[in-house]
């Protein structure tokens, strides 16, 4: 072994650094390079003081307020259940939802969903509460739908009673036209509109859905109505 | 099974007062080496709490053939680099830079027996070592790890780990005996 060899293999001092071939080659140079042997010494002493660095073993401050945020922090992770595939689906789920990309799409998504139904719903009640204003005033000028109807004929229904109520709260003052965002041309589209269904469950708060329901179809099959004008022209 | 494996085996099955337990015997170790990488107690106290976190998110791919603290010494490490990558990008290596006015600690390694004497004493002789080199350092010479863990933990060659070494002593050496005379006061 040369200078340059045992100058490479000089600074690895400690137990394990060297194969035994190395540390023959390596005592056998030292033997016969002073400067070598010097340099070799200057990192034993180097590695001794580093020693007395080693020695210090820093200690946690408070330990136990260590462990303590630590179970804190895993009793609040989600984790999957290894009870099943149905739980690993929705952790993972869960897990996608971490993703901060979908958690904003998923909210933009939520928001404007809410805000959708709750404008349809606000404005259904706006026009419910319109529709009920001027059914209250029933000589209110505009185009108004009158119905004909034989009484013998309402008695053989089935929903007579409730008919017979409509037809004597309602008077003439079903207005047709405009009713919400649709157009209603038909008395099926009037009857079916939800805001006739909010104006006969008003006139029949007692009455139950599936009620109303067939109620709509015995009225649209038994009633006519006759579309008028204030001024009672019948429109074209 | 001794007692560390069982905690251990209970922990893996996700028993939060076995994983208490494991914690409460290992967080020294892990607050050593993330001391050691830091040179700062509080940062290193965050990175023992966080790595634990991650034994716990990955606990069932602790392969128990390896030693456990080899295992954690690897996660403490990656978090300890990610914290000085994250010190770098933001223009500091140190947790607080050695200053001019910063008063002389008149502690020789010899005699350093605290904390601080070994953050101050790390932070003079090896603080400006390139990373890699630094952490080969702190890993073997003052974890006192062996060549084999050091290789576990780094994914580094033995070859590249003793290159490293081999460069690291040499300008401790340098500073230890230019900087500070050969009997090494700071």
């Amino acid at each position: 072994m040369n200078c340059a060899e045992a100058k490479r293999i000089i600074p690895l001092t400690r137990q394990g650094e060297l194969s035994e071939a190395e540390q023959r080659a390596l005592e056998a140079h030292l033997r016969s390079c002073p400067s070598c042997a010097a340099e070799r010494e200057a990192f034993l002493s180097q590695d001794r003081r580093i020693e007395q660095l080693r020695a210090i073993a820093p200690d946690l401050p408070d330990p136990e307020a260590s462990v303590r945020a630590v179970l804190a922090r895993v009793r609040a992770e989600r984790l999957p259940d290894r009870q099943g595939p149905v739980s690993t689906l929705v952790d993972r789920l869960i897990r996608a939802l971490e993703v901060p990309g979908l958690r904003y799409a998923l909210a933009v998504f939520v928001t404007i969903t809410v805000s959708g139904f709750v404008v349809q719903q606000l404005t259904i009640l706006h026009n419910v509460s319109s529709l009920e204003a001027r059914l209250a005033r029933p000589d209110a000028p505009g185009v108004r739908m009158a119905y004909a109807v034989n009484p013998e004929t309402v008695e053989r229904l089935a929903h007579a009673e409730e008919i017979r109520t409509i037809l004597k709260r309602s008077g003439e003052g079903l207005e047709t036209g405009r009713f919400g965002s649709a157009r209603v041309g038909t008395l099926a589209d009037l009857l079916n509109a939800p805001e006739s269904r909010w104006v006969l469950r008003s006139l029949l708060p007692r009455t139950g859905g599936q009620t109303i329901d067939s109620l709509v179809t015995e009225l649209s099959r038994n009633v006519r109505f006759v579309l008028t004008t204030s001024k009672g022209d019948a429109p074209q | 099974m001794d007692e560390k494996a069982d905690i251990l085996a209970r922990a893996r099955n996700r028993e939060t007062a076995a994983f208490g337990e494991l914690v409460r015997t290992y967080q020294p170790f892990a607050y050593r080496l993330a001391v050691r990488i830091l040179l700062s107690e509080t940062e290193a106290e965050d990175v023992t709490q966080e790595a634990f976190v991650r034994v716990w998110r990955n606990i069932e791919r602790y392969d128990p053939s390896v030693l456990f603290t080899t295992w954690l010494y690897r996660i403490v490490t990656n978090l300890c680099l990610d914290t000085l990558r994250a010190r770098k990008r933001q223009g500091r290596w140190h947790d607080r830079r050695p200053s001019d006015d910063d008063p002389p600690s008149g502690v020789d390694i010899e005699a350093a027996t605290s904390t601080a004497d070994l953050v101050r004493i790390i932070r003079s002789i090896a603080g400006d070592l390139p990373e890699t080199q630094r952490l080969v350092f702190t890993l073997r010479d003052l974890q006192d790890l062996s060549i084999g863990e050091v290789r576990e933990i780094t994914g580094l060659s033995e070859a590249s780990i003793k290159t490293n070494l081999h460069y690291a002593r040499r300008a401790l050496r340098e500073r230890m005996e230019t900087e500070y005379g050969a009997r090494g006061k700071l």
